[in-house]
């Protein structure tokens, strides 16, 4: 029992932290800008917090949410008008919530300490708003009298609990009493006949169903959604019967040709020959009429699924997975893959005729894996949306406390990503808006003074290219300020005083650590925290960070990461009997280099000449310390690659061939160079490490 | 013989519940149940007096509810009594 | 919480017969608790880690898994020796993290009472004592008892740093 509790709470966890950020966003786009629909959603927002903080036993957040919900009722039933306070309360509301959820110890406290306080408010707001409109509840009050109105629906629920439905937290009844807070019960039944005899009965189990008649303004979905947390195991019946109780329809179910017949699509002079004729040929109406041509065939599946709708009954479609299984079975079918390949391996090594059919079956079960590949791994992806959105808040706030005007649009919420890659990109997104609101958007004033709109757009923008995602947050504020970029540039020994530096490079110098505190340079600083920090974190999911701005236009800072995580090609190289994997989209080429390009400047050290310009070498034997078959690099091979802006050469023996690998993750304690940043196990079962080009080149530089 | 619900009553204690009122029922032929203080009975509660309400018929026995408040009135009807 | 399961253990510790996989490195006996190890295995391909701590050996695939593997020998301040025959990994379970100790081969699996169990290991060996949980005697026997936990933890790393300078 206790453990089942504790899913359930993690569940709660899981869902809440969903569920409020849905509502920030909702919350946010509610402000000047009411819509029922909106409304409706925020609603149906607090209602499932309500009902899932009852489930994982937040009796607190569970009362909470409920006189919210008293209060949103009002507003629904427009009682209550949505305006500034309103959404503050909200809003307060909200960050109740986030606290007493996820807040810490301390949090919490202050929290409870604040709820009778925003209780109060509500209270005030829910008590002023019935006195001054005592007479039009009254109207409503009475649905009876309009019973016939088109907008009421009647619902059959027939529910039946699991006994031990209790053990999950759940009380049938207080979800009978939502049902009923949303209509009206116009009958109920309740089944006792499984009640045993007082001396008899366990009083931790449910012995009690219901058959009810329900009256409601509210659709089917939203009925279902009542019962959201139950339709496991439990059986809930709910059928839409408000034809057949109004006496519209005498029968539930009612047959093809009538649905047909009533829709005026055929008349029934010809559905009477048509029952004369099936009766002769015992096949189907649907088929008859079809036959027949007296309607199409999309009529007739119309009218099939309108007669199957009305025995519908709550189905789920989706499943929330724990992403550690989705883990362990990427690694078996890592390790799928890699068995694989030593059969391939082993199949290249025979020679017989029975071998062209092994390796043609082999192909279709290559073909079959990477497919079964690319499915697990679409299960990972996520739409970004969700995380743009939380952002939505954050801009409003920042830009109330900067005293600037900022119209803030996303753009590709629909772009998916892995759900581990999201999860780490929030934070540097925030710093990078919120440098944006601090120091690239200029206030209202300096706009008009410049001949901009008054109120700065920011845009925050994904979209796929190439196997990548790139991210966008782009501001038409004032722009970067090279001269002062080259400045501190020259300060800090990045370039000398008359180096000649192309803008771009000038202005990727903000992503090095020196300009974290970069105040000097005005047009970007931090809140202590800098762009450095911002393209570690992007690296370290192996993407990469860029810049553009112009003077006066605005800034754009360009963020690429791959798809996933979890794979990636890589380049096998050999190192003695080593052999090392380079991720390929760090290398540019590799090159067999002459005697004489090889040379060794002061201060810097070894180089090579690549395509007219010398770039650092770095003999990865002597980097890691292992013995290899070549120490001249013209025997060699050089594998140029790229980190950001720099580019270093690496001395290989040779070049294996590229290969899709699964990447393993290392303890630090094992691998406790930067330039390694993982394993991956090959065809033949051994273990190869993964060059971290990034981590090398800093590491190197040291 | 009196018997008033604790606070946050809830499923945590309806076996305490059960075997009080069982108790209760065993020793007296009038059992009365305060409800003040709750706002809410949850259904094993519910059921529970559900119960023994039919008993009492057999026994020719009585339960009485005090000071119970519209909500928990309204969640009694839902569970099946005739308030 | 983890000093209350580790005191339950040393209560049980004190009443029940303990059992250990023994090993031979060189000439001393070692033992770790039979619970926390989880399989033995012979020789296999090793994958080296550059710059890594002195006695880690590399990593090995178990199994889809890349599990690290320490060289005892190296760990206990030993001479080097040819893999053979005998030589094998023993797999205990660290924190929740499978870790290899290559080791001159395996002994046995022994029970031992309490009462031949040391708790202060006050024997002048050169070295470090912090993974030597105990001394236990089986017969004539002496086999030092290993705290697998002990073996990559951080306060070692330091030391080792510091005598590697």
């Amino acid at each position: 029992m206790s453990i089942a509790i504790n899913e359930i709470q993690e569940m709660f966890l899981e869902e809440s932290r969903e569920i409020l950020q849905n509502l920030e966003t909702d919350i946010i786009q509610l402000e000047g800008n009411f819509n029922k629909e909106l409304f409706d959603n925020i609603f149906r927002y607090v209602h499932t917090l309500k009902g899932s903080s009852g489930i994982a036993g937040f009796n607190n957040l569970y009362e909470f949410s409920h006189q919210l919900e008293n209060l949103m009722d009002l507003v629904r039933s427009e009682v209550v008008k949505v305006d500034e306070k309103i959404i503050d309360l909200l809003l307060e509301c909200l960050d109740w919530f986030k606290s007493m959820i996820f807040g810490s110890d301390s949090d919490k406290k202050t929290a409870e300490g604040n709820k009778q306080n925003l209780l109060n408010v509500i209270f005030e707001i829910i008590q002023k708003s019935i006195v001054s409109d005592s007479g039009k509840k009254n109207l409503k009050s009475a649905p009876s009298a309009q019973s016939g109105s088109d907008r009421l629906k009647y619902y059959r629920i027939k529910t039946v609990f699991r006994e031990d439905i209790y053990e999950f937290g759940i009380d049938p009844l207080s979800i009978i009493e939502d049902l009923s807070k949303n209509g009206r019960i116009v009958k109920r039944k309740v089944n006792k006949s499984k009640l045993p005899d007082f001396s008899k009965i366990n009083p931790e189990k449910c012995y009690i169903s219901w058959e009810m008649i329900f009256e409601t303004e509210l659709n089917y979905d939203r009925i279902s959604e009542i019962f959201l947390f139950v339709n496991d195991d439990n059986s809930i019946e709910i059928s839409d019967i408000t034809e057949k109780y109004l006496g519209r329809d005498v029968s539930s179910e009612r047959k093809i040709g009538e649905i047909l017949v009533d829709k005026g699509i055929i008349s029934e002079e010809e559905m009477e020959n048509v029952v004369l004729e099936q009766q002769k040929l015992n096949s189907k109406i649907g088929d008859i009429i079809l036959e027949k041509g007296l309607a199409s065939k999309e009529d007739v599946n119309n009218a099939l699924q309108e007669q199957t709708a009305v025995r519908s009954r709550i189905e789920n479609s989706t499943v929330r997975v724990d992403t550690g299984k989705l883990d362990s079975l990427l690694n078996l079918l890592g390790e799928i893959v890699i068995n694989q390949s030593s059969i391939n391996r082993i199949a290249e090594e025979l020679d017989d005729e029975v071998v062209f059919k092994l390796k043609n079956s082999l192909h279709g079960l290559d073909r079959t894996t990477r497919e079964f590949q690319e499915q697990i791994m679409s299960i990972r992806m996520v739409q970004i949306g969700a995380t743009f959105e939380q952002f939505r808040r954050f801009v409003r706030d920042s830009a109330k406390e900067s005293g600037k005007e900022i119209n803030f649009v996303i753009e590709g919420k629909e772009t998916e990503l892995d759900k581990t890659v999201i999860e780490k990109i929030s934070d540097p997104l925030k710093h990078m808006i919120r440098n944006s609101i601090d120091h690239g958007i200029e206030t209202a004033e300096d706009r008009i003074a410049s001949g901009k709109s008054p109120t700065g757009n920011l845009t925050l923008r994904a979209y796929h290219q190439e196997g990548n995602v790139f991210i966008e947050v782009k501001d038409d504020g004032h722009g970067l300020n090279t001269v002062k970029i080259r400045k501190k540039a020259v300060s800090l020994g990045l370039i000398s005083e008359d180096e000649e530096v192309s803008e771009s490079r000038l202005l990727n110098f903000i992503f090095n650590p020196g300009f974290s505190t970069a105040d000097q340079i005005g047009a970007l600083s931090g809140r202590g925290v800098g762009m450095d920090v911002v393209r570690t974190n992007i690296e370290a999911l192996r993407g990469s960070i860029e810049i553009f701005s112009k003077s006066g236009e605005g800034t754009t800072i360009r963020i690429k990461l791959p798809l996933t995580l979890a794979i990636i090609e890589g380049m096998l190289v050999k190192v003695g009997v080593s052999i090392y994997i380079i991720p390929l989209l760090s290398i540019i080429e590799s090159i067999q280099p002459k005697e004489e390009s090889v040379k060794t400047i002061e201060g810097k050290g070894e180089v090579v000449m690549v395509r007219g310009e010398y770039v650092p070498l770095v003999r990865v034997y002597d980097f890691f310390g292992i013995n290899s078959k070549y120490q001249n690099p013209w025997e060699g091979l050089i594998v140029v690659v790229e980190s950001g802006e720099e580019r270093i050469g690496l001395l290989v023996d040779e070049l294996l061939g590229q290969q899709q690998i699964v990447i393993k993750n290392l303890y630090h304690d094992i691998a406790t160079s930067r330039a390694i940043s993982g394993a991956a196990i090959l065809g033949n079962g051994n273990v190869s490490l993964i060059i971290d080009i990034h981590g090398l080149t800093s590491e190197y530089r040291h | 013989m009196d018997l008033k619900l604790q606070k946050n009553f809830g499923i945590k204690n309806v076996k305490k519940f059960y075997k009080d009122l069982h108790k209760m029922l065993d020793e007296d032929d009038t059992v009365v149940i305060d409800f003040s203080d709750q706002n809410r009975i949850h259904l094993a509660a519910a059921t529970v007096l559900l119960s023994a309400y039919r008993e009492c018929k057999k026994l020719k026995k009585t339960i009485k509810l005090k000071n119970v408040n519209d909500d928990v009135k309204n969640q009694l009807f839902l569970a099946g009594f005739n308030v | 919480m983890n000093d209350v399961v580790n005191k339950e253990k040393n209560k049980i510790e004190n009443i029940d017969n303990q059992q250990f996989v023994t090993f031979f490195i060189g000439k001393e006996i070692y033992g770790v608790d039979v619970l926390r190890v989880q399989e033995i295995i012979g020789i296999t391909e090793i994958t080296f880690v550059p710059n890594s701590l002195p006695f880690m050996k590399g990593v090995i695939n178990l199994r889809g898994n890349v599990v690290p593997v320490l060289d005892m020998r190296k760990k206990l301040n030993m001479p080097d020796r040819e893999y053979d025959q005998t030589t094998v990994i023993i797999i205990v379970e660290v924190k929740g993290r499978s870790i290899g100790m290559i080791v001159d081969a395996v002994s046995d699996v022994i029970d031992i009472t309490t009462e031949s169990i040391q708790n202060t290991p006050h024997f002048t060996a050169k070295i470090e004592t912090d993974y030597i949980k105990s001394i236990g005697r089986k017969d004539d026997d002496l086999i030092i008892m290993l705290e697998v936990d002990k073996i990559l933890s951080t306060d070692d790393l330091e030391s080792i740093t510091v005598k590697e300078s």
